[in-house]
């Protein structure tokens, strides 16, 4: 089996567990991230090819010996909306903490005021 | 009110693994079920030869039976001289996916600055009101000290001045190289943005003045949108690489290619340059200096001792 495939699976699934398990919310963005980072290490690993190298042309290097530079590409747009969601979805977690004091979406009758 | 307010929150637990046990198995539960799953829909997958077979993918431009990857390695270093093919696939192949990406991240980051913006606007709105419960203000003024935000030393004052220019040479390095190196707008950007924030989390981050960054950023932003239209006016479509493409493996090389990467660099640091101003700006977090708005943090502070406090004023 190849190495990736068990290392996808389990970033996977610890991702999906805190997601499931914990109730701060933060730790639920840390799951979330870390589902992101196994998705995007399948998608590299599909593009990968025996014996390649980085797709950069340099000398000694044959231009068929590379590996397929188009997943690369896709996962280097995937990164930055990751970002993107993270710093967001962070800034409303901070935004949840002003108003409740809690960062947990439990409720507590606070809200009634 | 009130008092019943503060009986509730000491029950305010760190928010870690469920209450009961329940909870918690069910998510291992399913996580496992669903980690197997997984692996038996990954376990057969051949990852070595996926790209080779899938042939449906064909362009039709080129001879026969070509996938894209295949046509990007075989042809991308002379269709668009970038020695980097991860660089010309994201630039030019697809630079209108990569200006869709940049404009989430605008879009994310627009989405934090309506996320503060808010704060400011009920905290008026409450003030407008004037009921009697907000002025406990007052005795929020006079913060926790572990979260009174205090002075770098002179050790990293002195280290942060000596190491900002060489990280902004390192991003400069990492900008332009972005068609020979790994490397390119984003992560030149990103290290952009990284020194500021050393700057700012030291100096403070009202030092950076915010107009300056939306001016970079949306005249970056603009420039890669000019650059998309005078291809498709004069050229043979949007973000068509009209300039002299050179000899690959040159620092003045591949065309627009390094121009629209250091615009995408220019608009991606000052993007996240705001996002960790920011960041910076909320109390207990940095070092902003805004007492202001630290009576947002009222509820954190409910303890009875604080209360009558506010009401003896």
């Amino acid at each position: 089996m190849n190495p990736f495939v068990l290392l996808v699976v389990g970033l996977m699934t610890i991702g999906l567990y805190i997601v499931l398990s914990q109730k701060n919310l933060v730790k639920v963005l840390m799951g979330l991230a870390l589902m992101e980072t196994a998705v995007n290490i399948l998608i590299v690993a599909m593009g990968y090819t025996p014996g390649g190298t980085a797709p950069i042309l340099s000398d000694g290097v044959a231009s068929g010996a590379f590996v397929d530079p188009l997943p690369q590409a896709l996962v280097l747009t995937a990164i930055v909306i990751g970002v993107s969601i993270l710093a967001l979805a962070l800034s409303l977690v901070v935004r949840h903490f002003q108003a409740t004091g809690e960062v947990t979406l439990e409720y507590d009758g606070r809200w009634d005021e | 009110m009130y008092m019943s307010d503060t009986a509730v929150s000491g029950r305010n637990g760190p928010g870690g693994i469920g209450s009961g046990a329940g909870p918690s198995v069910i998510a291992a539960g399913l996580s496992i079920i669903f980690a197997i799953i997984l692996l038996s829909v990954l376990a057969p997958f051949d990852f070595d030869q996926s790209a080779r077979e899938n042939a449906e993918f064909d362009t039709g431009t080129t001879d026969g039976n070509v996938t894209v990857s295949e046509h990007y390695t075989a042809n991308g270093v002379n269709e668009t001289g970038s020695a980097n093919l991860v660089t010309s696939v994201v630039v030019d192949y697809r630079g209108f996916d990569t200006l869709g990406e940049v404009t989430v991240l605008f879009m994310a980051a627009t989405g934090l600055t309506l996320v503060y913006g808010l704060e400011k606007t009920s905290k008026r709105d409450e003030e407008g009101e004037g009921n009697g419960e907000e002025d406990d203000g007052e005795v929020e003024s006079d913060p926790d000290p572990a979260i009174r935000p205090t002075e770098a030393s002179l050790v990293v004052k002195a280290g942060s001045k000596m190491l900002f220019p060489l990280i902004m040479l390192f991003a400069a390095y990492i900008l332009v190289h972005g068609h020979l190196t790994p490397g390119g707008g984003f992560q030149g950007g990103v290290i952009i943005a990284s020194g500021i924030g050393l700057l700012m989390m030291v100096f403070g981050s009202e030092q950076v003045r915010s107009r300056t960054l939306h001016t970079v950023e949306s005249l970056s932003g603009a420039m890669f949108v000019v650059i998309g239209i005078i291809g498709l006016l004069l050229y043979d479509g949007f973000l068509h690489n009209f300039a002299d493409l050179g000899t690959p493996g040159d620092l003045l090389s591949a065309g627009l290619i390094p121009v629209i990467y250091i615009f995408v660099g220019f608009k991606v640091g000052s993007e996240l340059t705001s996002v960790i101003g920011k960041a910076l700006g909320i109390p207990a977090l940095g070092t902003g200096s805004s007492s202001d708005t630290r009576e947002e943090n009222e509820p954190e502070t409910h303890s009875p001792a604080v209360t009558p406090g506010g009401d003896a004023e």
